[in-house]
Parts: structure tokens; C-alpha cells; sequence
């Protein structure tokens, strides 16, 4: 390759508005305006709006967030259906998005057709919001020879047994999980509000370690913080323990809504209730159970 | 529409906000403004369905958008302490 790709070449290929891009970079204020709370969405969650202060730079506008397939593969096939699919109702640019979603840019008029298009190919949308996000994951044993947990598989158990927590927000905040095959995280879910980390003990197996609370971004209060350890150590050694491990998911998912202050983050409701009061609301005993 | 109601308490029996509406929206409406009686704030979504026993995709589709949102703006009632 003579050169790195560049980003603004493949955003300039397609009809997003570069200048919104470039107004974005030199301006002294963002391009972008407030969403508009008085608009309804046709749908809860994997639908949002993001409009321009000025009309002319860009007509109102949507966007959509695909959840992929845990691991993040996508087919040849798919990669042609999608292509074909965001050319002919959108922007004419995909964006595999940092939270792990896959974006489409697109009008109000086309996102319902273009749903439904999604659907026919087996995706859905989800993930806006306060609501639980896509359930990333590392590539697990599928390319990894380090992998004590097959994340990929438990990420997409989880993501199907709560689908509804990402298409229909009821949560305090926005709920980012992920899952990561060993301690090596590469799918940085220490970063994240509810995750699983791959762990083998001497006399116990492998198995997972749940951590919440991670909080990086601008509201952290000048200080980044990791996820800490909420239960050490979950035994997973086959399919037949995700239920375990999605019921911890959801007792925390139930206390955390139950007893959150005024749009409290994960991490912030752990610095105040603290694990062991958290702990007890989820009714996990000492011995590793759910009572 | 308006915007979010503010802490102006349950809308006055006759306003017009609340005609038009079905029998299960007007029950979800009286179980919040209920709720609201009794506890001194409104449920958020999570403790409404759960109560109710409802599917939450059900008070979606009878409140689109932001459901609670929505509701408090029918009702006149204060959005939820933690929203
Ligand atoms: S987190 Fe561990 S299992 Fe997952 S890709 Fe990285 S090294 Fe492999």
C-alpha cells in the first residue's frame, strides 16, 4: 500500500456532507444541534437523530445502529447486502462504530424500509439511549489461543437473552457490556459498565469474573476509572452455565434500576451503595449462589 | 404538545389532553397518577411494567417514544427522580 487509507477519502465517496465533518474540525462551536425531545422516533431504541444547526448543511437526518454479530464477523455476502443496502437507503457509508455497532446514516423517509431490509438479513437495530448497549466481545477461541471462556458465544447468549434491554430503554443510564475471553481484555471490557472477564483458578476451572463500573469518558469527573470486581469468580465451563451468569446480569440490571439516583452510571451507583450492599440487594450469597 | 409537565401535580379532570385515549392507556394513567399519590413521585419505566405485570413493548407501542416522557406530559406529573 502507497498510503494510509484515509478517512475523509472514503467519507468524500459518499453523499455524507464533508463540510458538516469539516465545520465540525475548525468551528468554534459543533455543527450539530440539540435532538429534538419532542420527536418521536418510529422506534425505542437503534434509531437516533442528529440534526445540523443549519438545515441547509444537511436535511434532518437519522441514524442507525446495526448489532452484529458478537465478535464482530461479517461474510462476504453480507458485506455485498450490506453495501448494496446503504447505497441504495443511505449515505453510502457504513461505520463500524467504537461502541462495537455497525452505523448507517439515512433519512427519516427510508430508515423504516431500511429496518426491514436489515431484517430480511437476519440484523436488527438496537443500542441507543438508556438502554444496555451492544454486547461486544473479543474473538475468543475462534483466533485465539489464549481464550479461557468462548466470549463470542456467551456475548451472543447474553445479547439474545436481554435483546429486549437493547431495543427498549428502561435503564437508569446507558448500560455499555462486553465480553472478553481472558484477562489480556482486549475487547477492553475493564472500560465498560458490565462485563465478563475469562479466569482459570487452580482447583476450580475456568470461569468469569464480573466487573461494572468502568468510566472513562467526559462526565468521570476528571479522573478515569477501571471496572472493579463485583463477583471474582463465576465457574463457565460449557454452555450450560450462561444461564447462571445471565441471571447475575439480570438480578444487577433489576437493583441497579431499582436504587439508582437521578441518571446514575454504573460506576458512580458502585462508589455509592458500594459491592457489598449491592451484593446483598442482588441476593448473592458468600458461597457463590443466587438465592 | 407540550413539553414535560414540571411539578404542576395530576392534570384537572376535563383537560383536554386525556380525551381520545383508550382503556389501557388511561389504565397505565391511573396506575401512575396512583403511584404518584402514594409515593410522592412517578415510577420509572422498569417499576411501572413491573407492577403493572405489563410487557414492556406493550406500553411502547400505547406510549412511543419515551413512554415515561409521554405520560408525564399527559399527566401533568414531574418526570421520575432518576430521570
Ligand atoms: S481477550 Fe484474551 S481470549 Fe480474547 S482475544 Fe484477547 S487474548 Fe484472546
Amino acid at each position: 500500500m502507497l498510503r494510509y487509507p484515509d478517512r475523509l477519502g472514503e467519507i468524500s465517496r459518499s453523499s455524507y456532507p464533508t463540510a458538516l465533518y469539516c465545520e465540525a474540525v475548525t468551528g468554534s462551536r459543533s455543527p450539530f444541534g440539540p435532538e429534538d425531545p419532542e420527536v418521536i422516533l418510529p422506534l425505542p431504541a437503534g434509531m437516533g437523530q442528529r440534526l445540523a444547526q443549519r438545515s441547509d448543511q444537511w436535511p434532518w437526518s437519522v441514524y442507525l445502529r446495526v448489532l452484529p454479530p458478537a465478535g464482530g464477523w461479517m461474510s462476504a455476502g453480507l458485506l455485498e447486502a450490506l453495501a448494496d443496502l446503504v447505497e441504495r437507503r443511505g449515505a453510502g457509508l457504513l461505520h463500524l462504530a467504537c461502541g462495537g455497532t455497525w452505523e448507517i446514516y439515512t433519512t427519516p423517509e427510508e430508515a423504516l424500509a431500511l429496518v426491514g431490509e436489515l431484517n430480511a438479513l437476519g440484523l436488527d437495530v438496537g443500542s441507543t439511549g438508556d438502554d444496555l448497549r451492544c454486547v461486544v466481545a473479543c474473538a475468543g477461541p475462534a483466533r485465539c489461543d489464549e481464550a479461557l471462556v468462548d466470549a463470542p458465544a456467551l456475548a451472543t447468549y447474553l445479547a439474545r437473552r436481554f435483546l429486549d434491554e437493547q431495543q427498549y430503554p428502561a435503564l437508569p443510564r446507558k448500560c455499555k457490556p462486553a465480553v472478553a475471553g481472558c484477562g489480556h481484555d482486549c475487547v477492553r471490557a475493564a472500560h465498560r459498565d458490565l462485563a465478563l472477564i475469562g479466569v482459570k483458578r487452580p482447583r476450580e476451572g475456568r470461569g468469569v469474573t464480573l466487573v461494572v463500573g468502568g468510566k472513562y469518558g467526559a462526565r468521570s469527573g476528571g479522573c478515569p476509572r477501571p471496572a472493579r470486581v463485583l463477583v471474582p469468580f463465576v465457574p463457565v465451563a460449557g454452555e450450560e452455565d450462561y444461564r447462571v451468569v445471565g441471571d447475575l446480569w439480570e438480578r444487577f440490571l433489576d437493583v441497579w434500576s431499582r436504587l439508582a439516583g437521578n441518571r446514575e452510571r454504573v460506576g458512580d451507583f458502585l462508589d455509592r451503595l458500594g459491592r457489598d450492599r449491592i451484593l446483598r440487594e442482588m441476593g448473592w450469597d458468600d458461597r457463590g449462589d443466587l438465592a | 404538545m407540550g413539553r414535560q409537565g414540571g411539578a404542576s401535580g395530576p392534570a384537572p379532570p376535563g383537560d383536554g389532553r386525556l380525551s381520545g385515549l383508550n382503556p389501557e392507556q388511561r389504565a397505565v394513567l391511573d396506575y401512575v397518577l396512583g403511584y404518584y399519590r402514594q409515593h410522592g413521585h412517578t415510577p420509572n419505566l422498569r417499576t411501572l411494567v413491573n407492577e403493572m405485570g405489563l410487557d414492556k413493548k406493550r406500553v411502547y407501542a400505547l406510549f412511543p417514544g419515551n413512554p415515561i416522557r409521554r405520560i408525564c406530559q399527559l399527566t401533568g406529573l414531574p418526570m421520575p427522580p432518576e430521570c
